[in-house]
């Protein structure tokens, strides 16, 4: 089925991306999780939730996480299929972050991406926004949360 | 009869009908003559006044008088005697000398008949039957027609003329014909009698088998129905008549064939190809019809004949008819060649699941489908039906997976004649096979039925090759080739070769097929084997060699290691149990223990139920132990107590039983013996804490004794030893003569040696992955769970099953919810 569908998966590929998904699957991490979302290896699909003590904590995000052919020497197209409302992320979920970009490195896995997602949430990187109201709204946490919450309410529940 | 209903029907143009009533009235005129004579012998009857008519009389209004003064006798007597007025209507009918005689008198008949109405039909009948005379008979029922034609009845009158007058098939049959062919009655008055006259009619037309209407028919003028199609559509109707009660061929085909011609006659060439093709099909569609339900022996040959040679009467006949007749005849015949196997084809495609229950008395029936099929290239069509009839009429809760596993067999069998390239078998055993993945005693029934002697499949283990795994690809190919119908297969090298291998496994490897892995049926196996190993305390156990013997044949040797491990520890455990036996009997113990060593890696896990076991057997199981340990030094004995079985002889007052249970029943019932006290009685809740053991573990066992008529319950939850029989003999021989019952109070721990435990180990490992597609895809149903953890886990061998019952652990465990045929996290 999946050999018919797409193009054709490289056996060496599939092999990481079980693996990374056993490791995963094992950490049980708490807030971050994925799982291929068919039967194609290459397409996963995410969920993190904001960490303990940042505005996003107790808000769940879905993710969808789809991997080049000749992955991990090319990095991951990753997007929030939920809307988020923060600094580095855009209205149709493209994310800005530097792993993902130019400094992606075949070490780097589903977990630790994941990681650093969750992390960014909580640590936003102002200086080069994909989404200005939000990055000039950072410094003012409260009033950031109650626009948060707002935005969260409305488009993703 | 024959004779004058054809001449009835050639007669029918005025001047010969004119002819014929004069030449009739003379005939009769000499008969009255001749009776007046007799009459005058013999002396006259004082109340028949009607036989006092002047000859002068009978010119002028003799039916008027004989009208009236029938009514008047009718009347006046209230015709209480039917056989009086029968010989009444007679003398009258005898009387008269033209039509409007009769005519008149039949109106009188039918006055009276509304007032007299049985009595009236009794003397019609009788009239019917006193004018046997051919003549006679033409006369009535010419002059019946003639009232009808000339309306001189009213409509109800008409019908109750009908049933007097058409008694006779010949009238009938010719009525039929005219009705049918519209030129009878006005509209309104034909629905009338076709609604309730024309049923009857059909019945008694039967009588003449159709023979008068079709001679009818080719007395039936020309050119004077311009509505063909009430034409071809009464043909029809009068073939399906001729067809329904024509036992033998020739007779049958000849009248057919004349029916056509005669039909050629009236219309022409032109309107009659239609009217035969119709009849035609009318005739196969009967003819297929009645062979539902007779599957025994072939039947398309014989129908083929029938219809061939139907049709080459035609042909004789058309071909003499007009030069048109060739083409019409070949249209004829191949039209009714393929209806034939047209109908064929769907009457057996409709009996298809039956007769597949029915195989192999049914063979004949496949090949006759099988040449239909072949001819009309429908198997599809026969797939999807059967598929549907199996989806309606098997894969329901209320099937037992043995019903379904023999129907599934059947198929195979069945179809594979019916379609040697295997597709429809593909169609149709698609979704059997997804509904057996389901069903939780799948691999049982399958393994019981395969190991036990009787079976096919037994003969299937003995016989054929090694069974494959299905590689997974392959799996999914079978989806694709399931829709993929006809077409030769344009697919790579791999997936043909698993195609040969499904094609040509036989039963067994179909139903091994299944599951995708035979590991499921060498691990069922395992524990079927282990339970039989362990049921009964023998040593010698010939027959489970052979099966595991019969195994290894199908499943491979590698396979059926564990099994043969367990094979060895039981050859092993005789050896050992000798040398205990030899030992103890130098120490002149009574050692009647005998045990079952076995290596624990290789045998499925036993349940461990701990409970107290008496202080007799637990006395011999430590000598046993001792001696055991003597012998193999570093070895020590770890007693199963669940399993293995206690020969007891129960003694009681008035009698002894001798019972095979399992070493719970017997401690319950040994407890009952203990401290020197026979006859006491306990409760569940003072058995459970005397063997330190739950109440849910006696209670069974307490059941097993009362079923064996040994205990009894005579209190809730306290029960006693029945010490003698005949007090309780009710209860007593009911219970000890019922064997099912005995069965199902069974020793819960008999029968389960269990693998499942480990499973559920495995299977917590797994919750994680489960937890992460029901995070990340949303709520999932189980088969969609199991085959992703298929996919993703490496090396993963869940059964569905297992998972099921994994699933409903965790929902059990209150982690996951099960709503709508799916799981979701909590």
């Amino acid at each position: 089925m999946s050999a018919q569908a797409g193009a054709p998966l490289d056996a060496a590929v599939a092999k990481r991306l079980q693996n990374e998904l056993m490791t995963l699957m094992m950490a049980n991490l708490s807030g971050i999780s994925a799982f291929p979302s068919s039967d194609n290896m290459l397409n996963w699909a995410g969920t993190i939730e904001g960490a303990e003590g940042t505005v996003y904590e107790g808000l769940k995000y879905k993710l969808s996480l789809s991997f080049p052919a000749d992955y991990p020497f090319t990095a991951p197209t990753i997007k929030f299929d939920t809307p988020c409302w923060h600094p580095n992320v855009d209205e149709r979920g493209n994310i800005c972050l530097d792993i993902l970009k130019e400094k992606w490195s075949a070490i780097y896995n589903v977990q630790t991406i994941l990681l650093s997602l969750q992390t960014l949430l909580g640590d936003p990187n102002v200086s080069s926004p994909l989404n200005g109201p939000a990055a000039q709204l950072w410094e003012n946490q409260d009033e950031y949360k109650r626009v948060l919450l707002k935005h969260y309410k409305e488009h993703a529940q | 009869m024959d004779t004058s209903s054809f001449d009835l029907c050639r007669t029918f143009s005025k001047d010969e009908l004119q002819r014929i009533i004069q030449s009739a009235s003379r005939q009769q005129q000499q008969q009255k003559q001749q009776k007046r004579q007799k009459h005058a012998k013999q002396k006259q009857p004082e109340d028949h006044p009607l036989l006092i008519v002047s000859q002068e009389q009978r010119i002028d209004g003799l039916a008027i008088k004989y009208r009236e003064r029938l009514q008047a006798l009718l009347q006046t007597s209230g015709y209480k005697n039917s056989q009086d007025g029968a010989s009444t209507v007679v003398t009258a009918i005898e009387s008269i000398d033209s039509l409007d005689q009769f005519t008149l008198l039949l109106t009188g008949i039918s006055e009276i008949g509304a007032e007299f109405e049985s009595q009236a039909t009794a003397a019609a009948a009788a009239a019917a039957d006193g004018c046997s005379g051919e003549q006679r008979q033409e006369m009535i029922v010419r002059s019946a027609w003639q009232a009808l034609v000339y309306g001189v009845f009213d409509q109800e009158m008409l019908q109750r003329v009908g049933q007097w007058m058409f008694a006779s098939a010949t009238c009938i049959a010719f009525m039929l014909c005219k009705i049918r062919c519209g030129q009878l009655l006005p509209e309104d008055m034909a629905n009338g009698v076709d609604a309730d006259v024309v049923a009857r009619l059909h019945r008694y037309h039967a009588i003449s088998g159709g023979r008068p209407v079709i001679i009818a028919l080719e007395q039936q003028p020309a050119g004077d129905i311009s509505d063909n199609i009430i034409v071809a559509q009464n043909f029809q109707a009068l073939c399906s008549d001729i067809c329904r009660d024509t036992k033998t061929r020739p007779a049958f085909t000849n009248r057919f064939a004349r029916g056509c011609q005669a039909l050629t006659k009236m219309h022409g060439l032109r309107y009659t190809k239609k009217a035969i093709l119709g009849a035609v099909n009318q005739l196969v569609h009967i003819l297929v019809q009645r062979q539902a339900g007779q599957w025994e022996t072939p039947r398309l040959q014989i129908l083929q004949d029938i219809v061939s040679q139907t049709a080459s009467t035609i042909d004789a006949f058309l071909l003499r008819a007009d030069e048109q007749a060739p083409q019409v005849h070949q249209t004829v015949e191949h039209s009714a060649r393929q209806e034939l196997l047209q109908k064929v084809s769907e009457q057996r495609t409709m009996e298809l699941f039956s007769i597949i229950i029915d195989f192999p008395s049914s063979t004949a029936a496949i090949t006759d489908l099988r040449t239909c099929v072949s001819a009309l290239n429908n198997m599809h069509q026969v797939a999807e039906s059967l598929k549907t009839a199996v989806q309606t009429r098997l894969l329901h809760p209320a099937a037992t997976t043995n019903d379904i596993l023999m129907q599934y067999i059947s198929a195979i069998r069945c179809l594979r004649l019916l379609d040697p390239t295997g597709t429809v078998l593909e169609i149709v055993a698609q979704p059997i096979r997804q509904y057996l993945r389901q069903r939780d005693d799948t691999v049982s029934c399958i393994v019981q039925d395969m190991v036990s002697e009787e079976s096919e499949l037994f003969e299937d283990l003995a016989s054929g090759s090694l069974i494959l795994d299905n590689d997974p690809e392959g799996v999914v190919y079978d989806e694709d080739y399931a829709t993929r119908d006809w077409q030769p297969l344009p697919i790579e090298a791999r997936n043909v070769f698993h195609t040969a291998q499904r094609r040509d496994a036989d039963v067994l490897g179909l139903l091994v097929s299944v599951f995708d892995s035979k590991d499921v049926f060498v691990q069922e196996f395992e524990t079927y084997l282990a339970r039989s190993l362990l049921r009964h305390m023998e040593y010698d156990k010939a027959r489970e060699i052979r099966q595991v013997e019969m195994m290894k044949l199908r499943f491979g040797d590698r396979a059926l290691e564990k099994c043969e491990v367990m094979l060895k520890d039981l050859a092993e455990s005789k050896r050992t149990d000798q040398l205990i036996a030899e030992a103890a009997g130098d120490q002149m113990w009574d050692l009647p223990l005998h045990a079952v060593v076995v290596s624990r890696q290789f045998w499925a896990a036993a349940p461990v139920e701990k409970f107290v076991m008496p202080r007799e057997m637990a006395e011999m199981k430590e000598k046993y132990a001792g001696v055991y340990e003597s012998i193999r030094p570093a070895r020590k004995l770890e007693w199963r107590d669940s399993l293995g079985q206690v020969r007891l002889t129960v003694q009681l007052a008035d009698r002894a039983v001798d019972v095979a249970a399992t070493p719970a029943q017997a401690a319950v019932l040994m407890a009952f013996g203990a401290d020197g006290m026979p006859s006491s009685r306990l409760t569940v809740a003072e058995l459970a804490e005397q063997l330190e053991c739950s109440e849910d573990f006696v209670l069974p066992r307490l059941r097993f004794w009362q079923s064996q008529g040994v205990l009894r319950e005579v209190s809730p939850g306290a029960f006693e030893p029945i010490e003698h029989q005949e007090l309780h003999s009710h209860g007593g021989e009911k219970e000890t003569g019922d064997e099912d019952d005995s069965d199902s109070y069974s020793d819960p721990g008999d029968a389960h040696v269990d693998s499942n435990s480990s499973r559920t180990e495995t299977l917590r490992m797994h919750f994680n992955y489960i937890v992460g597609m029901l995070t990340n895809i949303g709520p999932l149903p189980l088969d969609r769970i199991h085959s992703m953890l298929g996919m993703f886990i490496p090396g993963d061998t869940t059964t569905i099953d297992e998972l099921r019952g994994f699933l409903a652990l965790m929902v059990r465990e209150d982690r996951l919810e099960l709503s709508g045929g799916t799981y979701r996290l909590k």
